[in-house]
């Protein structure tokens, strides 16, 4: 399969895949629970090398994210042209936190010792500056960003692997690596401009969000948007035109890449976050400025953010005035199956989540 | 340079062993491999304008015992790396042997010529054997278990290499007493973060000729 990728991925790199996977994630309804983070990690990354990747993390903004001030790190595209990325150290993701379990549990001590991390005092984590947020009191604001590796149309991480390690799969788009000739020269990881490569110290090899292709192929949806308690992960094939992915990204372009100045056109979209009304001095409704500065948004998804803000306001005020409005129904999800059409079955009806993985 | 006929080639593992310093030294100098060929565009991009290939020569010894032959490779270096941290790649070096006697040392060999590269890394308990047929290819080859071991005083990296003489698989070189093969050497500097073809090597294959 490797091999066979590798070679065929060449066309397909620039060029959008006929069947890309995308997914939109409409980050009005993401609630920060970490459950998405949570069902990837248990599934994907338990063992030891792994123990500080977080392949998905919900990220909260305002703030530095993970790893630490990733937005600062370069990589991506300018014009077309490769540009100089830094390379994440383990401790900026976080490094992986070990707790007193033994203690805790088994020693007796669980009424007396606070299950708490062992070792050196962490300084960060995958979501370390949690509701901290920007503004000032009473029109402080905050939002959450679900992140994980992009499946870019364009993978500055597959063009930078001198190896040919990388590729992006033809049938589906999605970006994967050949572990076995991977040699963790960590190219990849500086090319990525959202810094979701990590290094496992124990095989020596990158690895990133495989968006869940053994369940793909199942027909399952990802753990990630399967688990999410918001209903708010679209999964779907970009090119599907009568599904929600489709209207979303094209015919409604409420759904954006985040920072798509990087220029790697990535194939995870968001639906941007709507403010709670501001309030005035008096205590009054300030209903003309958005509590999340517009210009901050822009700055995470580019100017078409202006427009998309638009839509979806228009489509509220149609919506309060006794009309129909498809796209907020689409947003709404009432029957939840809309949501991973046609990545809808069970994976009870496959063995579980487990059984899913390894492919059977 | 000759490789020295001597009793026992498995004591001479330890790059402290004392037989080393009856053995011969030839030094050898070392080019930063060039950025132009760099099979990545973003390697060609960012590296542009900047220094590889730091380490600019190695001292090289070496000795078999007709069944084993064993080099001392030393160089200068200020920083130990002894694994991928912080930004930085451990310091490695390899011995490189033409197959077919004609595989380009510049490209580290062709898809029709091979190259066998005994690799050591600073973060790896024993060698590894491999083989290449051009840049961005060198993958593990079987046939021969490479013997490596580092030690790092003082500024200076000592690492010996070793294989017993004979070895099964094409990819292998052949190497018999009374004969003449030709070598190289790469050295990766990690705190350069030189890794993959970001490197140091020797220009051209250098005679060795094996005592009887």
């Amino acid at each position: 399969m490797a091999k066979n990728g590798a070679s065929a991925s060449k066309a397909a790199i620039g060029h959008k895949a006929p069947g890309q996977v995308a997914m939109v994630f409409d980050l009005n309804k993401c609630i920060g629970c970490q459950t998405c983070s949570v069902a990837c990690k248990t599934l994907w990354t338990r063992d030891e090398g792994t123990d500080y990747q977080w392949w998905m993390t919900v990220n909260t903004l305002p703030g530095k994210g993970a790893p630490k001030d990733w937005e600062q790190m370069g990589g991506g595209y300018r014009e077309g042209v490769p540009q100089e990325g830094t390379l994440p150290t383990r401790q900026e993701f976080g490094g992986g936190w070990d707790f007193n379990y033994d203690e805790v549990f088994y020693q007796g001590k669980g009424n007396t010792v606070h299950l708490q991390p062992v070792g050196p005092k962490p300084t960060w984590g995958p979501n370390w500056d949690e509701d901290q947020g920007a503004g000032e009191y009473p029109n402080a604001y905050y939002f959450y960003m679900p992140r994980l590796c992009n499946h870019c149309t364009r993978p500055s991480c597959v063009e930078a692997c001198p190896r040919g390690s990388m590729y992006k799969r033809p049938e589906d788009g999605i970006v994967l690596r050949d572990e076995d000739n991977c040699r963790g020269l960590q190219f990849c990881a500086e090319a990525c401009p959202y810094k979701k490569i990590y290094f496992n110290y124990i095989k020596k090899v990158s690895q990133h969000c495989i968006m869940c292709f053994p369940r793909l192929e199942q027909g399952v949806a990802p753990a990630c948007a399967r688990q999410c308690p918001g209903r708010l992960v679209f999964v779907g094939h970009l090119d599907d035109v009568d599904r929600p992915i489709h209207k979303l990204v094209y015919d409604y372009e409420v759904a954006l890449p985040l920072h798509p100045e990087y220029g790697t056109e990535a194939n995870i979209f968001y639906v941007p976050p709507m403010s709670p009304y501001r309030l005035k001095e008096d205590g009054s409704l300030d209903m003309e400025t958005p509590r999340i500065p517009m210009e901050y948004l822009e700055r995470l998804f580019g100017p078409r953010v202006h427009k998309a803000m638009n839509t979806l306001q228009g489509e509220m005020k149609k919506v309060r005035a006794g009309g129909k409005s498809e796209l907020l129904d689409m947003l709404i999800v009432y029957r939840w199956h809309t949501l991973f059409e046609p990545f809808t079955r069970d994976p009870v009806e496959v063995g579980g989540p487990q059984a899913v993985k390894s492919g059977r | 340079m000759r490789a020295k006929k001597v009793s026992n080639a498995s004591v001479l593992l330890d790059p402290a062993a004392a037989g080393w310093q009856k053995v011969e030294r030839d030094v050898i100098d070392l080019v930063g491999m060039p950025v132009h060929v760099q099979t990545s565009r973003y390697v060609r991009t960012v590296w542009a304008d900047k220094l590889v290939g730091k380490v600019r020569a190695v001292s090289v010894r070496a000795a078999h015992d007709g069944e084993r032959v064993a080099f001392l490779l030393e160089w200068a270096d200020d920083t130990q790396n002894t694994e991928f941290a912080e930004r930085m790649f451990p310091d490695a070096a390899a011995v490189l042997f033409p197959g077919n006697g004609a595989a380009p040392i510049g490209t580290l060999g062709a898809p029709d010529a091979a190259v066998n590269e005994w690799y050591w890394r600073a973060d790896l308990e024993t060698g590894e054997n491999l083989v290449a047929h051009g840049l961005g290819t060198d993958k593990p080859t079987n046939g021969a278990a490479i013997d490596a071991k580092g030690a790092w005083k003082d500024g200076r990296w000592s690492v010996v290499l070793s294989r017993p003489l004979k070895a099964k698989g094409a990819d292998n070189v052949k190497l018999t007493p009374g004969k003449t093969a030709s070598f190289g050497v790469t050295i990766w500097e990690g705190s350069n973060r030189e890794r993959g073809d970001l490197r140091s090597y020797s220009q051209q294959w250098h005679e060795l000729t094996l005592e009887q």
